[in-house]
């Protein structure tokens, strides 16, 4: 039988590590892959991944099951580790390079990324992450909204524009 | 604006901002916005350009790599967990009751818990009203002034 979430944050609480390897099962390679699709660094969003599940270990005394799912806590830790990087890196590319009517070719695209991995990386940031928050990781608007400190309808904004940007990237009819 | 072109404006919001899959629209929303897909051409044209585009991101070739379990393994093993001090205190009477017999450990549970608190509240909320290192100071003042008025 499977415990619910708050239970076994609770048991990690105590030091449980059978509690926490579940935890860490459930939700590590769906962070993962986040982070591979904001920072566009797999070892860079493996590390931010790890330090996500380190801070379940350590301060899940932090976690208020009252107020958001596990799910949500993590990805906003995941979210403002992944912020914090790109600005220290400096590693998000320019919308400019779209502005002037670059389109996407075979050639552009990074040997085992799909054009629409490079299409995403090309959206800025904060575009990129509503999108991939509410298409990838099936989250619902108000907890991305709750991830980026931010409101639904300026959520919803953030997708549409994203959404256009990758189709005009993509060339699909409009 | 009437309510149908109201319902029909968020139904074309929403497709354009959640793309052409129900499951991405808001719960709260979604019988309306499909109710409005099926009545309007228009919105039917919207839904299949997002279709094509949510087909496209489909194909993202991002996957985990790592091994969830030997993570989780080092991580617990290797790193001590950050405890406030009520969960110290209720993580050292827990081992200290498991040792002691049943008749025993809850009248002492409960000494230490007074205890315990009353040590953290005490410990925490401390402040001194007044500076009192410098009451010998002003003793001394007083009776200087009083002598030197006598002089």
């Amino acid at each position: 039988m499977q415990l619910d979430e708050p239970r076994l944050v609770a048991l990690v609480r105590k030091g449980d590590q059978r509690a926490y390897s579940e935890l860490v099962e459930r939700h590590f390679p769906a962070i993962e892959v986040y982070a591979k699709r904001i920072v566009n660094d797999d070892i860079l969003a493996q590390d931010i991944a790890q330090d996500v599940m380190v801070v379940l270990w350590q301060r899940s005394s932090d976690f208020n099951p009252n107020k958001a799912r596990l799910t949500t806590w993590l990805h906003r830790i995941a979210h403002n580790r992944c912020i914090d990087i790109m600005r220290k890196c400096q590693r998000e590319v320019s919308w400019d390079s779209l502005e002037s009517e670059h389109r996407l070719t075979e050639s552009d695209t990074p040997r085992e990324q799909q054009p629409i991995d490079v299409a995403l990386m090309r959206l800025p940031e904060s575009q990129r992450t509503a999108l991939v928050l509410i298409y990838y990781q099936n989250l619902s608007n108000r907890e991305v909204a709750a991830i980026m400190n931010s409101s639904v309808r300026a959520v919803e904004s953030l997708l549409v524009r994203a959404r256009g940007n990758l189709k005009k990237q993509l060339e699909i009819q409009q | 604006m009437n309510p149908d072109e109201k319902s029909l404006k968020r139904a074309t919001d929403i497709i354009t901002a959640y793309g052409a899959e129900q499951r991405a629209w808001p719960e709260a929303e979604r019988a309306a916005t499909l109710d409005a897909s099926q009545s309007s051409d228009e919105l039917r044209q919207i839904l299949r350009e997002e279709a094509s585009l949510d087909s496209l991101l489909k194909q993202s070739a991002r996957v985990a790599t790592i091994d969830a379990t030997q993570v989780a393994q080092q991580i617990a093993r290797g790193l001590p967990q950050q405890l406030t001090l009520s969960q110290r205190l209720s993580r050292g009477l827990e081992v200290v009751a498991e040792s002691l017999p049943s008749d025993v450990w809850k009248p002492a549970l409960a000494a230490s818990l007074t205890l315990s608190a009353g040590i953290a509240v005490g410990s925490t909320t401390y402040e001194p009203l007044e500076d009192w290192s410098q009451a010998e100071q002003y003793s001394f003042a007083v009776l200087g002034e009083e002598y030197s008025d006598e002089s």
